[in-house]
């Protein structure tokens, strides 16, 4: 390759080296999760651990 | 208006690369088509067409880092060379591939917009001041459009036409195009899959790709570092030993300006040439001498060592340089002669 060709190459490689991760990097970080991929929220207690009688203080 | 140019036959190991390639992608897009179901979110399911879509995209996208990885590979380990021989087909190919993935998600997408469907791709989000939600759209469409100027000017007639320097630096945008796609899987596609699958591909996509020019160019910097020794009497430099030359093949010499010359032996004589390729800037001095030409290991350009000139009916030219011995020292020249300029071999005698 001619000198300014590779030097134009290689300029082009470290900037996208950087640019590119960093992209890749910001967009998954801040990536907005939809309400179906949150995990379950539980509104209440199933039925059966609320009709258990609640353990004594001092046992 | 004419150029003149001999265009480079079809020829078997062409036609092999074009096969091979055309089989691996349609494997490829059937195996998806086939496959991708069983990984997708049962509560979304997805049609046909998208896969079909889906199936093109990522093909295009494994393809360009397959062609980008082609050059500094070669650059690191000869045994590479061979894909790059073809790599043109490659990409009008992938160009291709990544075409049809366009044409079915505006099918998809835009062909019930009451606006014209392509209109419709430009207009329907416009939220240019938002980083998430930025309209991917763009990024992908300017990607299409650089990898449809590269197919349509990847012919030789072009490159003759536009020289080898404009033809070069049209070219060099294919990292463009590599960016823009980058940038469009991850602002569209990769916010709304929930896998990681794809976030994991593209990641080790881009590691690889940069990866492997930062290490070729920091060899390539290297090997521009150790130039020529000024030798006792200006302007010579040392070149090398004869004996450091093996008969048929060539070193390169770097010297102090950045350029670098090739130095050639066959039989008992030695002759310098610049080591770029007038075709696409290939290293001459790592090919070998062939039919008494020296041989690109790029794409084969052949090139008379005592002149710079291609054989007939081939008209490229490269710079030739002046050799003499000092001993077993090879001396050089560094001011290039003008390309196609006949310099007398040096006779080597044997130890």
């Amino acid at each position: 390759m001619q000198r300014r060709h590779r030097k134009t190459h290689a300029y082009m490689w470290k900037v996208l080296a950087i640019f590119l991760p960093a992209m890749l990097i910001a967009a998954l970080a801040i990536r907005q999760h939809g309400p179906t991929e949150k995990s379950a929220v539980q509104l209440e207690k199933p039925a059966a651990e609320a009709e258990a009688p609640a353990p004594k203080a001092d046992e | 208006m004419s150029v003149r140019y001999a265009p480079v036959g079809w020829n078997r190991n062409k036609i092999i690369y074009d096969v091979v390639l055309l089989a691996a992608v349609v494997a490829y897009i059937l195996l998806y088509i086939k496959i991708a179901p069983s990984f997708q979110d049962v509560t979304k399911p997805t049609t046909g067409t998208i896969l079909r879509a889906q199936a093109f995209g990522t093909c295009a996208f494994l393809m360009l880092t397959f062609i980008l990885c082609i050059g500094p590979l070669a650059r690191l380990d000869t045994r590479f060379l061979p894909l790059l021989y073809n790599r043109r087909h490659f990409g009008v190919i992938t160009c291709a591939v990544a075409f049809t993935h366009a044409a079915t998600i505006v099918s998809i997408y835009y062909s019930f917009s009451p606006l014209n469907k392509y209109v419709a791709v430009l207009a329907s989000n416009t939220s240019y001041d938002r980083f998430l939600g930025f309209p991917f759209e763009v990024f992908g469409i300017f990607a299409l459009f650089l990898l449809l100027v590269l197919a349509a000017t990847s012919h030789d007639f072009w490159l003759k036409f536009l020289t080898p320097p404009i033809w070069k630096a049209i070219h060099i945008s294919v990292y463009v195009a590599y960016a823009a796609i980058v940038c469009h899987i991850v602002l569209g596609s990769l916010q709304s899959k929930q896998s990681p699958l794809l976030a994991v591909i593209v990641g080790l996509s881009v590691v690889l790709v940069a990866g492997l020019h930062l290490v070729a160019g920091r060899i390539e910097r290297q090997k521009d570092r150790n130039a020529a020794e000024r030798a006792d009497e200006a302007p010579w430099v040392v070149a090398g030993t004869v004996d450091s030359v093996p008969d048929g093949r060539g070193i390169v010499v770097p010297l102090e300006d950045g350029e670098r010359v090739a130095v050639f032996r066959y039989g008992d004589k030695l002759s310098a040439l610049a080591n770029v390729c007038a075709h696409q800037n290939g290293p001459l001095g790592e090919g070998r001498i062939m039919d008494g030409c020296v041989t690109c290991p790029w794409h084969g350009f052949q090139y008379r060592p005592e002149d710079g000139c291609a054989p007939p009916p081939f008209t490229e030219k490269v710079a030739t340089y002046r050799l003499k011995l000092d001993g077993r020292r090879i001396l050089l020249d560094p001011r290039p002669n003008e390309p196609g300029t006949y310099v007398e071999p040096v006779q080597v005698t044997e130890a």
